[in-house]
């Protein structure tokens, strides 16, 4: 049995589960732009409002917390580099290069920016049905021209679908590669290269196996939709989360 | 005419290697028949041209009248495949999305989307986990969705490749019982294995392949007594001279 991430849907019937996925889309996209732009007093407001968004929609922050540790070493990069590339107070030398208090400020505030936006997406895949994801994508993009919104949805469809996939076979590569001894192996980038060919390799025949289910099944992009209503509530949502970003764009 | 028709059917991969050799076959409506052969004999690949997953290289593929090259989209709505690898089958996040993709490929209403899914799910008796991630099933779960799948979009055939593969013993059970019903509401079934001990007492027709052709074709206990001859285990009962037994019993 796989292990489900905290990006996969995970059915509920509170008010963030409710809500239209299309207003969830906008609310995220707000969130994310605002996320950017906030200072450290907007960013603790727009934290505050995500946990308890995750907690209404009994999501456990403690759960969402372990899984994010696969990002900890890219943060820690960014931190890192930041910390070493800003100019401002030197705190301690590396070499030649300086780790200053601007540069950690800007790396903290940086990573807690993109963990903010990491933890929204899990909000929104958690609570939203992939096949309502995939119509409001098409209703945002169908009045674009030269895209193919049925399509672009759909990949996006996929894309969710896959993520729990992509996770199980990385964990079974990593445990079949450490029966076989890879810790044993120093060098980074061979580990790296035995863990990703054939997780690339696997990765890819799952595609086509699906590609085959998928038209064993007739798949075609004009394909019934499912219904998408917008309710008093989903602008009161909306509202709501208009209000929470705006001290952040006012901020800019 | 017979609902399935195969012609001198050969089909031969980008790599040279020719794994069908002029197949002939006939399958009446209704009948339950089991391919069997070893790895690489051919089976899933004779499977796959019923309903336009593969071409024939030569030969011809007819399902109810319709030539399958020329009409795979109709052929697809009369051979429903459950494929070997159900993690592979599933699209949906859950598996109420799962079971409405084909239906939702036909276009139709979401009302009758709805009515249609609540049905299959009750035939393969999921209902109670609609909402779930199809990851968080069991094998024979896992496997019964594949089904249900499948039996939404009404065919008259369905096909099973390699469907006990990888189940445990009640896994195996509740796919058998599944299919055995099938049967009885007067589906076509075609199931592929290597194992004929599961199956062999709901079939009636026993088809062996090897080397991409078909070498025997008859009533079950008039030609298993060959089986081992093309690399297949001859089922227990048959061994030991006993009646044959079904899984499901």
């Amino acid at each position: 049995m796989a292990d489900l991430t905290v990006f996969s849907f995970q059915p509920g019937s509170s008010r963030v589960h409710l809500l239209d996925a299309r207003v969830k889309l906008v609310c995220t996209a707000l969130v994310t732009l605002a996320g950017v732009a906030a200072d450290p007093g907007a960013l603790v407001a727009l934290s505050g409002g995500l946990v308890i968004m995750m907690r209404h929609a009994r999501l456990s922050v403690k759960r969402l917390a372990r899984e994010l540790r696969l990002i900890l070493f890219f943060l820690a990069i960014v931190l890192v580099s930041r910390a070493l590339t800003t100019p401002g107070h030197p705190l301690v030398a590396v070499g030649d290069a300086m780790i200053t208090r601007e540069g950690i400020v800007d790396g903290v505030l940086i990573c807690w920016r993109l963990t903010l936006v990491i933890v929204l997406g899990s909000l929104l895949t958690a609570t939203t049905r992939p096949s309502a994801i995939r119509a409001a994508v098409h209703w945002f993009l169908h009045p674009l021209p030269l895209i193919s919104g049925r399509r672009a949805a759909t990949m996006m469809g996929l894309l969710l679908r896959f993520i729990p996939v992509i996770f199980e076979q990385a964990a079974e590569t990593r445990d079949a590669q450490r029966c076989r001894g890879v810790n044993l192996r120093k060098n980074p980038v061979y580990r790296l290269k035995v863990f990703a060919v054939p997780m690339i390799r696997r990765t890819f025949e799952h595609a086509d196996n699906l590609a085959l289910a998928m038209a064993a099944r007739g798949y075609r992009d004009d394909r019934t939709e499912p219904d998408l209503t917008v309710t008093r509530a989903d602008w009161a949502a909306f509202v709501g989360v208009l209000c929470l970003c705006l001290p952040a764009f006012v901020s800019i | 005419m017979s609902l399935i028709e195969i012609d001198h059917l050969s089909h031969r991969f980008a790599n040279g290697h020719l794994a069908l050799d002029r197949v002939t076959l006939r399958v009446e409506e209704g009948c339950f028949a089991v391919i069997v052969g070893p790895n690489g004999s051919g089976k899933t690949t004779l499977l796959r041209h019923l309903n336009g997953l593969l071409f024939p290289s030569s030969g011809e593929v007819r399902v109810a009248g319709i030539s399958v090259p020329d009409n795979p989209d109709q052929a697809r709505q009369v051979v429903g495949m459950v494929f070997q690898n159900a993690d592979g089958q599933i699209v949906g996040e859950t598996v109420i999305d799962d079971v409405a993709f084909g239906p939702e490929n036909l276009g139709l209403s979401r009302m009758e989307i709805n009515r249609m899914v609540r049905q299959a799910l009750e035939e393969v008796d999921l209902v109670e986990l609609a909402d779930q991630s199809p990851y968080a099933l069991s094998g024979g779960e896992k496997r019964r969705l594949a089904i249900a799948g499948v039996m939404v979009m009404k065919p008259r055939v369905v096909v099973f490749d390699e469907p006990f593969s990888n189940l445990d013993y009640p896994g195996i059970r509740q796919v058998l019982a599944q299919i055995v019903r099938l049967h009885r509401n007067g589906h076509t079934i075609l199931v592929t294995t290597h194992d004929l001990e599961k199956v062999i007492a709901h079939a009636d027709r026993l088809i062996m392949m090897a080397g991409g052709q078909v070498v025997r074709d008859g009533v079950p206990h008039e030609v298993v007594g060959d089986s081992e001859l093309f690399g297949i285990r001859k089922p227990c009962a048959f061994r030991m001279g006993l009646e044959v037994e079904s899984w499901l019993t």
